[in-house]
């Protein structure tokens, strides 16, 4: 009776209020396309002719759950945060450690990267300012998080040597938009798909 | 009018999220699924995590000499860039029977399919070796959200009253509401194959809020599955997908009231 009594939890939590018994349930994985709640395509519950029941046609239920492992931070997050375990002198006697305020606003600005820009890198020079960049081989963008909500932007196009160079800028300005008109260049070069 | 309260998702456009979908008959191989794991370093710099879903299947008997038993096996494999809080800022899901690439920043068309068709680029050399890709879909979230009473929001505003694509008992609506419809088209501007549309439209109360919610989605089931030996399976997905994008403005443009699309530059101002 404990095993029938766990089956009638089990079924209330995932049957639809039709099922029947001597069906099969089976809750299909969850695909990125759930984030959506698509029809269709979200979390589907399906109600299959059992295939596998016993032949006395007594009901049993089956039911599929993910199980998901994952670290929940990109590695660029993690190395951004890694920095404010650093104290001064952390690269010689004149260095310092970066301040909340700056490292901070490189995270947001991180956040801030449309999904379809590659990742850039994290950086940090001795003075403590956090820095991110992007090399590659038709070019080279960093950008430098200088106080709370402000940085520049540096961007060389390798092909044809053009240098540009932008200091103050305001993170509150920053939107999809700011990443098309100032670093659209990282796009064209899709060095870093070519592995494929 | 009273729609100055009513915001899309985005300072430009009401877009939340958009989902490009391929679909194959049958699951993909265990080696398959390996191999496509292997791709990691290629997708790292859009998708830096990734992940192996597992499906766990749980037997239960009911009679007494019933076996119970308990199967692990592997699902898929999502890629994933997450922001600093840990929210889903986009996936590659890729599963046994589909695979799925989910932006929930999107912004132009151009960029985005480009980009995506880069991903597929990579992924789909290892796909086709084993299937024939049958199905090409693309979804949308629009999200309009009310900063005021609900009891103010007069839908008649939001939508043309003659649009086709829902019930005229909504617009009198003050509580939340939804609307399905879903229908196939035959020929949609000169696609090879069918295509299935769904049109969810819901007014939910989100936190003592109302939101709008439109979810359309477009699959074209190919007359045709494209091979691995056909040369330009890559020109047709992104062939479809223009279309479906296309598609898809029309929808809201015969759905929405000359206001709203202006406020998200479907129609010019």
């Amino acid at each position: 009776m404990e095993t029938l009594s766990t089956i009638v939890l089990l079924a209330s939590l995932t049957l639809p209020s039709t099922v029947i018994s001597g069906v099969k349930i089976e809750k299909k994985q969850k695909s990125a396309a759930d984030l959506t709640s698509g029809v269709g395509w979200g979390m589907n519950l399906q109600i299959k002719k059992e295939q596998t029941v016993l032949e006395s046609r007594v009901p049993i239920l089956t039911f599929t759950e993910p199980q998901i492992s994952e670290n929940s931070q990109n590695e660029l997050h993690v190395q951004l945060l890694q920095y404010l375990q650093l104290e001064d002198g952390w690269d010689g006697e004149r260095s310092v450690r970066p301040s909340d305020d700056t490292l901070q606003t490189a995270i947001e600005f991180t956040n801030l990267i449309p999904t379809i820009f590659p990742l850039p890198k994290a950086m940090i020079s001795s003075n403590g300012e956090p820095g991110l960049y992007w090399d590659y081989k038709d070019v080279f963008t960093d950008i430098q998080f200088e106080s709370l909500n402000t940085f520049s932007l540096f961007s060389r196009d390798r092909k044809t040597g053009k240098e540009i160079f932008k200091d103050s800028i305001d993170l509150l300005t920053v939107d999809s938009d700011w990443f098309f008109a100032n670093c659209d260049s990282l796009l064209g070069s899709a060095e870093y798909l070519e592995a494929a | 009018m009273s729609l100055v309260y009513l915001s899309p998702a985005n300072k430009s456009h009401s877009v939340q999220s958009v989902v490009f979908t391929l679909d194959w008959q049958g699951e993909l191989s265990d080696a398959t699924l390996t191999e496509l794991q292997s791709l990691a370093p290629a997708l790292k710099s859009n998708f830096p995590i990734h992940s192996l879903q597992n499906s766990q299947t749980i037997n239960f008997g009911v009679t007494a000499d019933a076996q119970t038993s308990n199967d692990i096996r592997l699902a898929g494999i999502v890629f994933s860039r997450n922001r600093a809080d840990g929210n889903i800022a986009g996936q590659l899901a890729m599963m046994r029977t589909n695979c799925a690439i989910v932006l929930n920043d999107y912004s132009r068309w151009k960029p985005t399919i480009e980009a995506v068709m880069r991903y597929f680029k990579i992924i789909l050399p290892v796909i086709l070796k084993e299937k024939t890709v049958g199905a090409i879909g693309l979804q949308y979230v629009d999200k309009f959200f009310w900063r005021d009473d609900p009891k103010n929001l007069n839908l008649r505003e939001v939508f043309r009253s003659d649009a086709p694509y829902i019930a005229p008992n909504v617009l009198g609506q003050v509580g939340p509401w939804h609307c399905h419809h879903g229908y196939v088209l035959e020929d949609l501007k000169g696609i090879s194959g069918m295509c299935l549309d769904n049109i969810n439209l819901s007014g939910l109360d989100n936190l003592g809020e109302r939101e709008i919610q439109i979810h359309t989605t477009h699959q074209v089931t190919l007359k045709n599955p494209m091979r691995l030996a056909s040369k330009d399976y890559l020109q047709t997905i992104e062939s479809v997908q223009n279309i479906l994008h296309l598609h898809n403005k029309d929808v809201l443009t015969a759905l929405l009231s000359d206001e709203i699309c202006k406020k998200i530059n479907l129609i010019e101002n």
